[in-house]
């Protein structure tokens, strides 16, 4: 079954097109919720609840245009709501894991070269980075990084003036550049 | 650290807690059948057409995608079709341009690929179509794909038509000439994320579905791409066609009424492969209907199409008028063709257990053996038997198109000649 039939296959009725659309997208929905929103319950809930609304509004849909993108602008769009909703974000001095705080992870890696980061080690100061921004600046780093979304297109999905998504994205790397500052170089690093 | 580590290390983090095999489709299924139906329409008239079984291909260019060794497009002209067979080797994996096929409303086009089982490679192509003075041609949605790989140590082989949209090129050229590329460069792939195999979708180690189709072919799930691994290949073939012009044809009589309802149509743009009109038709309860329309030569049925899509324009005298979008292989001798506009359909509302029963018996006596689990919210079918005459995807497709649909049906018939 392709995309379009299962879109057609829905509109009228047929719980298969929408089998086949959550098979296709799921998982990609649930990481983009996920990093979002910070957790995982959450982030079910809201690709579940997106996935609901695309059949209820599914006769609005052009079946013409490919689903993905508007799918994805759905979610990361939940994403934002549901997470302002239940406002997770971590103190400066709350414990990311194992003890480690963000502050820890700072002073830990002040004195460390880049190449002398161990992947596992980045990861954590990257998620713990993501941790300290607000929803609507994760949705900006997670659509831009992660679902690789023009500023145009995220300016549609959240509803927001593309002046503010600038800022937005501006106000996340300037955050997660002072995070990362030890593992980013400015030539390449957070430009895009 | 650059931008596709940052993108790599953000998969990373997430794969960990959403693993590639998760699967929330119980508990969507679990809360469907907990909400309310979502809307309700008034049920009109029920008539149906028991002489009516085909397959329903459903609106305009897209949904002509066969699954085959060695596809082939049946709703194009098979001698207007240009055989090219170029095929360059990059690295161990070959990209053939089978064939191609040109007219000012698509061009369509067939590639196949074949490798070993290569670490590191993702079938998942950047694929672009530009004319040789730059214009870029969108794809269209349709295409398909398909392939497989066989055996654990066998090479990997797979096929994907792509169409692409010719309607913004000018004028009407004899030839046009073509760049075709198909881009599995790291940067290709980090680029587009929706392309990257990371869903579980077909692709990837088991050589499924092309870049226009997520195969469902069984494939085993691909492994997340690490990006410092990826071998840049770019294949480039340029190429040129024949190109077919558009024709602006008149019917013989552009209004038929039939069974109370008038259809208008006019604006028709024919190539040897794809028709388009507009169709305008208001319906005596002012509800928006569906139409499902064929193209018929005296040589060549075209599928049935069924078009659901919203009014583009309103008529001099008020009705909602539709473009409708119907591939069919017009033969070069033909001296005309018809259209035939089927049925006016619309979907039975509310679903509920007795109008499920009342299904499964209406196609019981048409030969197909079917069970529904029908709640107020949408509903789900398994095909139990089927006539002898049907294969099992065609019976598949016949009932789902059909079930839950209500018909006004009429004798709509438009003869458009060609000469």
């Amino acid at each position: 079954m392709q995309e379009r039939e299962a879109i057609v296959r829905l509109k009228r009725g047929d719980i298969s097109g929408l089998d086949h659309l959550v098979r296709e997208h799921q998982v990609q929905a649930l990481r983009t919720a996920m990093l979002i929103t910070r957790d995982k319950a959450l982030a079910e809930d809201v690709v579940q609840n997106t996935f609901i609304r695309v059949y209820q509004k599914i006769e609005q849909f052009d079946e013409s245009r490919p689903f993905a993108p508007w799918f994805m602008r759905s979610i990361a769009n939940a994403s934002v709501q549901a997470s302002k909703k239940t406002q997770r974000n971590l103190s400066l001095s709350e414990e990311i894991s194992d003890g480690i705080t963000f502050e820890d992870l700072l002073t830990d890696n002040d004195n460390k070269p880049d190449e002398q980061l161990e992947e596992k080690e980045r990861q954590e100061l990257i998620k713990s980075a993501l941790d300290k921004l607000t929803p609507e600046q994760r949705a900006t780093v997670v659509m831009r990084y992660f679902l690789d979304m023009s500023e145009q297109d995220m300016s549609i999905a959240l509803d927001t003036p593309k002046g503010t998504i600038k800022w937005r994205l501006h106000e996340s790397r300037k955050r997660l550049r002072g995070i990362l500052q030890r593992v980013i170089t400015p030539a390449n690093g957070w430009g895009g | 650290m650059d931008k596709y580590t940052i993108q790599q290390d953000l998969h990373n983090i997430v794969m960990e807690e959403i693993p590639d095999d998760m699967n929330i489709l119980p508990d969507i299924h679990q809360q469907v059948k907990n909400t309310s139906t979502p809307w309700t329409r008034p049920m009109l008239t029920i008539s149906r057409v028991a002489s009516i079984i085909a397959i329903f291909i459903l609106v305009s260019a897209g949904g002509y995608a066969l699954f085959q060794r060695n596809l082939v497009s049946k709703d194009i002209p098979q001698q207007r079709i240009t055989d090219i067979n170029e095929t360059q080797t990059l690295e161990k994996v070959a990209v053939t341009l089978n064939w191609a096929y040109g007219d000012a409303h698509r061009i369509a086009l067939a590639y196949s690929m074949e490798y070993p089982r290569l670490d590191n490679f993702f079938n998942y192509p950047i694929v672009t179509l530009k004319t040789d003075d730059g214009l870029e041609l969108i794809p269209d949605f349709g295409g398909g794909g398909g392939g497989g790989g066989g055996e654990p140590d066998s090479a990997i082989y797979s096929e994907t038509i792509m169409n692409f949209d010719s309607s913004t090129i000018d004028g009407s050229p004899d030839t046009i000439n073509l760049v075709l590329t198909l881009d599995f460069s790291a940067d290709a792939i980090m680029s587009n994320p929706s392309m990257m195999p990371m869903s579980g979708g077909g692709g990837g180690g088991g050589g499924g579905g092309g870049s226009s189709s997520n195969g469902e072919d069984g494939n085993t799930p691909p492994a997340t791409p690490d990006v410092s691994k990826i071998i840049d290949r770019v294949y480039i073939f340029n190429f040129s066609l024949p190109f077919y012009e558009a024709l602006k044809v008149e019917p013989e009589v552009n209004t038929v009424e039939s069974n109370g309802v008038s259809i208008t149509i006019d604006n028709i743009r024919y190539t040897p492969s794809l028709t388009k009109f507009d169709m305008c038709y208001n319906m005596p309860d002012d509800e928006q209907w569906g139409a499902t329309i064929q193209i018929v030569t005296d040589s060549v049925d075209s599928p049935f199409y069924s078009h659901q899509q919203q009014p583009i324009k309103i008529s001099d005298d008020g009705r909602p008028c539709v473009e409708v979008s119907a591939t069919a292989a017009i033969p070069d001798d033909a001296d005309k063709f018809m259209i035939d506009v089927l049925f006016l359909s619309q979907p039975l509302r509310p679903l509920s257990d007795e109008l499920a029963r009342a299904e499964e018996e209406y196609f019981a006596e048409l030969g197909y053996s079917i069970k529904i689990d029908a709640n107020p919210y949408g509903y789900s079918m398994d095909m139990l038997n089927y006539p002898d005459d049907i294969d099992a995807s065609d019976a598949d497709e016949f009932v789902r198109a059909s079930l839950f649909f209500k018909r006004y049906e009429g004798d709509w018939t438009f003869t458009i000649p060609l000469k």
